[in-house]
C-alpha cells in the first residue's frame, strides 16, 4: 500500500516537474521536494546533473532519460540508504586529477541501494562505491574513452572500503581498469563482461571475495589479484589476452586463492604467479595459450589438478626451481594434452608412469621478455632438442597421477565439411574423366 | 600478357601446382574443423591465425618449388634461349616471368581462400577486416617466397642444385634464423634493441606473423614495455612494406646477376 501510495505521488510530483522537449531540468529540486520511498519517473530528455540524493527514494528513467552532469564533479551522489537509480543515462561527468576527489558517473557512499539498467559514458570513474555496503550495481554499461586515453581516465567500478556488494551482470569497456577493489571484503562478483581495459580486474588489500561466471576479454590482463588472500574465481572466461607482458590471471602476494573451472583461451599466460602461495588450482581450462601458467620461484606451495592443457604453445613452466608444489590431489593430477603420450594398461583413466616434462625456455624468459616473440616460431622445438642434447633443461613439473586425454567425437559441423568437401572432390574427378572421355 | 599465359597453361598441365593447392586445401579444412571447437563469437581470429601458421610450414616451401621449378624449365627446354634471341634481355626475361608466376599462383591459393571462407563463414563468425589482413598477410608471403624461388630457378644450374637450394632456404629461414635469434637474445637490452629489431623484422615470416596478429586484435600495441616499445620502432603495416619491397628488389635483381643458363650439354 506504501509503494503504491509512493508510486502514485511520484506520478503527481513528475506531472508537476514534467519537462518541456529539449529542456534542462532541476532534477535537485524533484528530489529536494520527494518524500522518503517515493519513486519518480523521469520522462525521456535531458536533466540536469551534479546531483544528491540525501533520502531513500527511488528514481526511474523511462528509456531515453539522460541526466547530464556539468564536468566539474559527480554526476550522481547518493549519500542516502535504499535508494534506487534505474533505466537511465548517465554522462558528463569531471575529469579532473588534480581535484581533491576522484569523480565518477554514480558515488555511493552509503548501504542498500540498487544502481540498475544504467548506461554510463563520459565520466573518469563509472560507478563509484566508498564505504557503502550490501549495495548491488546490476546490468549496468559503462562505456570509458578508449585506449589512447587509458591513464588519465577512471575505471569503470571502483570499490573503496566497500564490503558485501553484489556486482552483477555490468558491461565495461575502454576504461582505465574494468572493477578496481582496494580494501573490500565479501563482494560477489558475477556474469559481467569487461573488455579493453588495462587491466578487467584490479584487486588489492581486499580478501574473501568471489568472482563466478564473468568474461575478461581483449584487456591488457585480466585478473590482477595483489595482495590480497582467501579469493574465489570459478567459471569465469580469460579470452584473448596476448599483448606484451599480458596474462589471463595474475597473482601476486596473494594467499589462499582458489582458481576452479575456469577458462582461458588466447591469453600469453593463462595464469601468471609470483611471491603468492597456497593457490587451490583446479578443474581449469587452458587452450590455445602461449604458456598455460608461469610460476616464478617465488609462487610457492601451489596445488594443480585435474586441469586440462590443449594445444598450448607451453602448458606449464617454473622461471627458477618450484618443488614445493603439489601435481595432483586425491590421486588425480592433470590432462596434459596429446603432446605427452601416456599409457594407461590398467584402464583407471590416469597414467601408469608419473609424467615429467622438462624445458629450457625459463631461463630465456628470465634473460629477456622478447622471448615471447618467439614461442610460436617453429625453432622453438629445435631449440629445445638441442638443449635437451646439452642437459640443460629443467624439469618443469612431475605429476604422479597425469589423467589421460578425454576422447573427443568429431562434431556433427566437422563431419558435413568433410563429406561435403570429400563428395565435390569426386565430382570434380567424374567430371574431369567424363570430359575427357567425350 | 602473353608470358602470364603461357604460364597459366605450363602450370595448369603440370601436377605439381594442383598437387600443391590440394595440400593447401586439406590443411585448411584440417584447421577448420579444428577451429569448430572455438568459441564461436572469437574464434575466427584464432582460425585465421592458425591458418597462417599452418601456411608458414607450407606455402613458403611450396611457392619456392613451384617457381624455381619453372624458371629452371625454361632453361632445361631451351624456351629461355628462343625467348632471349628475340632481342629480350634476361632481365626482361626474368620481370615478365617472374610476374606471370606471380600472377597465376597467387590468383589460384586467394582464389581458394575466397572460395573456403565461404564454408568458413557457415561455421564461425565471419570478420570481414580480419580476413582481408589474412589475405594480405598470405599474399605477400606467397610473393615474397614466390621471388626467392625465382632467385633460386635464376641461379641454379641443374635440377638436384636446385633442390637442395631450395630445401636450404626453407630450412633457413624458418628454422636456423630463429635459432640465431635465440641465441643472441641473453645479449640483447635497451641500448641494442633497436639494432636487433631491425634485423628481427627483416625476416618476413617474424614481420607477416606480427602484423597479422596486431591486425587481428590479438596483440595489442598500447601498454608495451619500454624494451618492447623499443622493439616495435615502426607501425607493423611499415615493416610489411619494407620487407615486401626490399626481398622483392633483393631477389629480382640477385637473380638477374648471378643467373646462369643452365647446364652446359
Amino acid at each position: 500500500m506504501k509503494r503504491l501510495l509512493g508510486l502514485l505521488l511520484g506520478t503527481a510530483l513528475v506531472s508537476l516537474w514534467c519537462p518541456s522537449a529539449g529542456a534542462q531540468e532541476q532534477l535537485q529540486d524533484m528530489i529536494r521536494q520527494a518524500k522518503e520511498n517515493d519513486v519518480l519517473i523521469l520522462p525521456n530528455g535531458v536533466f540536469q546533473g551534479n546531483i544528491v540524493i540525501d533520502k531513500p527514494i527511488t528514481i526511474k528513467g523511462s528509456g531515453q532519460t539522460v541526466i547530464e552532469g556539468d564536468g566539474t564533479g559527480n554526476v550522481i551522489s547518493i549519500t542516502a540508504p535504499h535508494v534506487t537509480l534505474e533505466n537511465l543515462a548517465v554522462k558528463h561527468g569531471g575529469l579532473s586529477m588534480s581535484s581533491q576527489e576522484e569523480f565518477s558517473g554514480v558515488k555511493v557512499t552509503a548501504s542498500h541501494t540498487l544502481i540498475k539498467d544504467l548506461h554510463v559514458s563520459d565520466v573518469y570513474h563509472g560507478v563509484y562505491l566508498k564505504n557503502a555496503d550490501n549495495n548491488e550495481v546490476n546490468h549496468v554499461t559503462i562505456e570509458g574513452m578508449g585506449d589512447k586515453i587509458v591513464a588519465s581516465q577512471g575505471n569503470g567500478i571502483q570499490i573503496i572500503h566497500a564490503n558485501n556488494n553484489k556486482i552483477v551482470g555490468n558491461i565495461i569497456a575502454h576504461t582505465r581498469d574494468g572493477i578496481a577493489f582496494d580494501y573490500s571484503e565479501g563482494n560477489i562478483t558475477q556474469k559481467n563482461e569487461i573488455s579493453k581495459t588495462r587491466y578487467g580486474l584490479h584487486y588489492m588489500y581486499s580478501d574473501r571475495n568471489t568472482f563466478d561466471q564473468n568474461i575478461f576479454h581483449n584487456n591488457n590482463g585480466g585478473a590482477a589479484i595483489m595482495t590480497s588472500k582467501d579469493i574465489v574465481l570459478s567459471g569465469n572466461q580469460f579470452l584473448f589476452h596476448d599483448g606484451s607482458q599480458a596474462f589471463g590471471i595474475l597473482l601476486k602476494s596473494a594467499q589462499s586463492v582458489k582458481i576452479e573451472n575456469n577458462y582461458f583461451f588466447e591469453n600469453l599466460r593463462g595464469i601468471y604467479a609470483d611471491d603468492s602461495v597456497e593457490s587451490h588450482v583446479a578443474g581449469n581450462e587452458f587452450v590455445h595459450n602461449r604458456i598455460g601458467i608461469e610460476l616464478w620461484s617465488s609462487a610457492t606451495y601451489q596445488t594443480f589438478s585435474q586441469n586440462t592443457f590443449t594445444k598450448n604453445t607451453i602448458p606449464f613452466i617454473t622461471v627458477g626451481v618450484g618443488e614445493t608444489n603439489r601435481w595432483s590431489e586425491d590421486g588425480k593430477g592433470n590432462e596434459w594434452g596429446n603432446e605427452f603420450p601416456l599409457l594407461d594398461l590398467d584402464q583407471d583413466g590416469v597414467g601408469d608412469t608419473p609424467l615429467e616434462f622438462k624445458s629450457s625456455i625459463p631461463k630465456l624468459i628470465q634473460n629477456n621478455e622478447l622471448i615471447y616473440l618467439f614461442l610460436t616460431s617453429p625453432a622453438i622445438s629445435i631449440y629445445e632438442k638441442i638443449q635437451q642434447f646439452l642437459g640443460q633443461q629443467d624439469v618443469m613439473f612431475t605429476d604422479p597421477f597425469p589423467l589421460m586425454e578425454k576422447q573427443k567425437p568429431i562434431s556433427n559441423s566437422g563431419w558435413y565439411i568433410s563429406v561435403l568437401i570429400i563428395g565435390m572432390g569426386i565430382g570434380w574427378f567424374i567430371l574431369r574423366r567424363r570430359k575427357r572421355r567425350a | 600478357m602473353m608470358y602470364l599465359w603461357k604460364e597459366w597453361k605450363e602450370q595448369s598441365r603440370a601436377k605439381g601446382m594442383w598437387l600443391s593447392l590440394s595440400m593447401v586445401v586439406l590443411s585448411s579444412i584440417f584447421i577448420l574443423i579444428e577451429s569448430l571447437s572455438l568459441p564461436r563469437a572469437q574464434g575466427f581470429q584464432v582460425f585465421l591465425l592458425s591458418l597462417y601458421d599452418m601456411n608458414v610450414f607450407i606455402l613458403p616451401l611450396l611457392s619456392l618449388y613451384i617457381c624455381s621449378f619453372a624458371v629452371m624449365q625454361e632453361k632445361e627446354q631451351k624456351t629461355l634461349l628462343i625467348l632471349l634471341t628475340k632481342k629480350e634481355s634476361y632481365r626482361k626475361f626474368l620481370y615478365k616471368k617472374a610476374f606471370a608466376i606471380q600472377g597465376v599462383t597467387a590468383a589460384l591459393f586467394i582464389g581458394w581462400y575466397f572460395i573456403f571462407m565461404l564454408f568458413a563463414k557457415v561455421f564461425l563468425k565471419f570478420d570481414g577486416a580480419a580476413f582481408l589482413a589474412f589475405l594480405l598477410t598470405s599474399l605477400v608471403l606467397l610473393v615474397i617466397f614466390n621471388q626467392i624461388g625465382v632467385f633460386l630457378g635464376s641461379v641454379c644450374k641443374t635440377r638436384m642444385q636446385l633442390i637442395g637450394a631450395n630445401i636450404f632456404a626453407w630450412f633457413l629461414l624458418l628454422f636456423m634464423i630463429d635459432l640465431a635469434f635465440l641465441y643472441v637474445l641473453p645479449s640483447i637490452s635497451q641500448s641494442n634493441v633497436r639494432l636487433f629489431s631491425t634485423f628481427y623484422f627483416l625476416d618476413p615470416l617474424h614481420t607477416l606473423h606480427f602484423y597479422l596478429e596486431t591486425s587481428l586484435g590479438l596483440f595489442p600495441l598500447d601498454h608495451l614495455s619500454r624494451l618492447m616499445e623499443k622493439m616495435v620502432w615502426l607501425k607493423p603495416s611499415y615493416f610489411v612494406g619494407m620487407d615486401l619491397i626490399l626481398w622483392i628488389v633483393v631477389a629480382m635483381e640477385l637473380g638477374i646477376w648471378f643467373h646462369s643458363k643452365g647446364e652446359r650439354s
